[in-house]
């Protein structure tokens, strides 16, 4: 049943369009790099790049929250809000990207009750690219995409395609495969323990 | 240039602290007369609580500078001046863009730079930025700032550290090496 919802959710979702107001997904955040360029409000990291999203707030149920992404090259946008405090507005990373974060999924027990499962979500990817206001990270290029239930060694689904979005404000995910191919979804049963 | 300004080190800054006329501050106080010492060495003065003005060849401010003690050398038209507790403004284009403070100033007008050490801290003028580290030397001709050691930039909320940098003298654009940046 639990999987069953699951996959709803996800096939749900493969069409689905986002847009929302500007948000805080990833609030406080860390950038770190052997060279950091810092101009105006433009910060490009080069050398073993990596930005990390240090937010203590809970995991929303039906969320998803950026742990932390790596590449070759992060370049990340500032912009000034109302209290001219200075937040990011987009960050995109080229080379040897990886992404890891969390997704709150909510589901049923088999007597219907509600159950909240927290998965890890790890990403490679040629390059990435995380608009605050979409609070979507959109991967591109050869893009493999591990869900894992906690615990467990396998991903409980893998997800290939050439570009797939990851909404970071509910746990859609876009996918698209490669010019003339499909993208794969791909749920690994499990045996029921229990 | 900053070598041209050098040479005039006493003089500049003579008549521009009898115009601020600050008080305590006098570039008079307990001043050493020159002396002839080694080869190189043609002139050679102390000054304590003075005010120093550089000018460029062009007669545009390079550096203000206030301390409370000093010790120029000048050999020919190169000058050398170690400035202790000191605190400079650093022009661009006439303006001032940034001011520097340290336990220890040097500038030192055979290599054309002003180096700084013993805790260095720098605030931007118009950015709004500031940011302290061990040691820094300013390039004036080139408008570079080259700091190292305990590297720390502040710019609002965002806040970075790292083991160096170099940036233009009114902080507007940086590059840190093995740095770490923070967004509150």
């Amino acid at each position: 049943m639990r999987r069953l919802a699951f996959v709803l959710v996800m096939v749900s979702a493969v069409c689905a369009a986002w847009g929302a107001p500007q948000s805080v997904a990833v609030g406080k955040a860390t950038l770190s790099a052997a060279v950091l360029d810092w101009d105006g409000q433009t910060i490009i990291a080069s050398g073993g790049a990596s930005l990390v999203a240090s937010s203590n707030a809970p995991l929303k149920p039906g969320g998803t929250r950026l742990d932390y992404m790596k590449a070759e090259t992060i370049t990340i946008q500032l912009l000034r809000d109302a209290n001219k405090k200075l937040a990011m507005k987009s960050a995109s990373a080229t080379g040897g990207v990886v992404m890891k974060a969390k997704r709150s999924d909510q589901e049923q027990t088999t007597d219907g009750k509600p159950l909240t499962i927290i998965r890890d979500v790890s990403a490679t990817a040629r390059s990435a690219v995380l608009t605050q206001n979409q609070d979507a990270v959109k991967l591109t290029g050869n893009v493999i995409i591990k869900i894992t239930d906690p615990g467990a060694a396998e991903p409980y689904a893998l997800i290939t395609g050439e570009i797939v979005t990851v909404s970071l404000k509910d746990n859609k995910i876009h996918i698209e495969g490669p010019p003339g191919k499909q993208a794969e979804f791909t749920i690994t049963p499990k045996e029921q323990a229990k | 240039m900053l070598i041209l300004g050098l040479t005039c080190l006493a003089g500049c800054s003579g008549n521009k602290e009898t115009k601020a006329g600050s008080p305590g501050v006098s570039n008079k106080a307990a001043s050493k007369s020159g002396k002839q010492t080694a080869e190189k060495t043609a002139l050679q003065a102390e000054f304590t609580k003075a005010r120093i003005i550089w000018n460029d060849g062009k007669g545009r401010r390079v550096m203000e500078a206030r301390f409370k003690e000093a010790v120029a050398s000048q050999s020919g038209k190169i000058a050398v001046v170690e400035l202790r507790d000191a605190k400079a403004d650093l022009y661009k284009d006439g303006r001032i863009a940034a001011t520097l403070s340290a336990p220890r100033i040097v500038a030192d007008g055979r290599r054309k730079e002003v180096r700084a050490s013993g805790g260095v801290k720098i605030i931007s003028a118009a950015e709004g930025a500031s940011a302290v580290c061990d040691e820094v030397t300013w390039k004036s001709h080139l408008n570079k700032l080259f700091g190292a050691g305990s590297v720390r930039m502040t710019r609002n909320n965002v806040s970075v550290t790292a083991d160096g940098f170099q940036a233009d003298t009114a902080l507007k654009k940086a590059r840190f090496t093995n740095a770490k940046l923070g967004i509150e």
